[in-house]
């Protein structure tokens, strides 16, 4: 019931997003990363009304919530760390088009998990520990995969931002 | 191979481990899909017939129809579980029951189905793709699953495979998705999420 509340309750994800534009301005959080603003090499302008930023960030809160066999089954405990690294993800997935947002969902491994899939475009981006990052994606039918690919909350891996094209 | 190691794959725990246990246990591709998991299966399973995967989370969808890779990665892990056509409602009934009453923190209901025939995702292009096996279990004799034979090489080329097979099963599957209301003409629709209240209701 607590999980309901959080995600119906608008104000707690103002707070969420307040809390996460927060965390990006200020420096030297520990253990999370902290980039000036300034430092972000593309346009980044929040959505703060944007209903995918809200859904998702409103999703990861659940997520932080969810312990060793969330899934009923093995699943273990996603890492907080995996799970603020999804939130910059979400932060800059969504200045993409609508049309090639990502989907967020945890996987069996409880990794946070980044999907979209349209004629031209297909997306399979997973966070497997803090600030690293694996993708496969087949963009206007080029298969592009990159495996361990650090991510600091600044800037997207330019192969990355590239596929917002 | 022998039917008693396949049956011993088939229930090898942990169950992540379970996909690569059952290609090990026979020396051909796709081997153990010859045996039944228990006596009271109704045998291999062919061709033409149609496999229901069920949807109990709405995540396991994209865009609201195909399949998503967070689900479809099963098939390398423990198998990605189906329901035969030939299963009667009971058996939905208590595999819809199971799903419910898993502990966790998931909510389970009954979004509704993808399905396809056993030929979709058995071959691609006219080579063995997926395997499917016979795994029926105690009360659900229709139960069945897809797993994929293990690829060799390194971690990262291993990982890559896996990823483009996750990818061409999403596509062979296609929007295939039955809503509940839908599926067997809304047989099952106790165990879908009840309609959200009205906004009066939840201010009072």
């Amino acid at each position: 019931m607590t999980a309901v509340a959080l995600e119906s309750s608008p104000s707690h994800l103002h707070a969420l997003i307040g809390r996460l534009l927060a965390t990006l301005a200020s420096p030297n959080v520990a253990g999370e990363t902290s980039p000036p603003l300034s430092s972000f090499n593309v346009p980044f302008h929040p959505p703060i009304n944007d209903g995918w930023l809200t859904e998702t960030l409103g999703r990861i809160e659940r997520y932080r919530t969810y312990r060793r066999g969330w899934d009923g089954m093995e699943a273990p405990t996603p890492e907080p760390g995996s799970l603020t690294t999804a939130e910059y993800l979400a932060s800059f997935f969504a200045a993409w088009p609508v049309s090639r947002r990502p989907q967020l969902a945890l996987d069996m491994d409880g990794f946070p998990t980044f999907a979209a899939k349209s004629n031209e475009f297909y997306l399979h981006l997973t966070v497997e520990q803090t600030n690293i990052l694996t993708w496969y994606a087949i963009v206007s039918g080029a298969e592009y995969f990159q495996d361990g690919v650090a991510f600091d909350g600044t800037a997207l891996p330019i192969e990355l931002a590239h596929f917002a094209d | 191979m022998s039917c008693e190691a396949c049956r011993a794959a088939f229930n090898h725990l942990p169950a992540i481990e379970r996909a690569a246990c059952v290609h090990a246990a026979s020396s051909e591709c796709c081997g153990c899909e010859r045996y039944k998991a228990a006596e009271n299966s109704p045998g291999q399973i062919t061709d033409d017939e149609t496999l229901h995967l069920i949807i109990s989370d709405p995540q396991h969808l994209l865009n609201g129809t195909e399949l998503n890779p967070v689900l479809a990665m099963q098939i390398d892990r423990g198998g990605l579980s189906t329901v035969r056509d030939a299963a009667a409602d009971n058996e939905f009934v208590i595999t819809l029951n199971e799903l419910q009453q898993r502990p966790g923190q998931v909510e389970r209901y009954f979004h509704g189905m993808l399905s396809f025939r056993a030929a979709t995702v058995r071959y691609d292009e006219g080579r063995r793709f997926v395997c499917i096996y016979d795994t029926a279990l105690p009360g659900k004799p229709n139960h069945s699953d897809l797993m994929a034979p293990p690829y060799a090489g390194s971690n990262r080329e291993k990982k890559r495979a896996e990823k483009a097979r996750l990818k061409r099963l999403i596509d062979l599957i296609g929007p295939t998705f039955l809503s509940a209301a839908r599926f067997r003409n809304g047989a099952f629709m106790q165990y879908a999420r009840p309609p959200a209240p009205a906004i009066e209701a939840v201010n009072e």
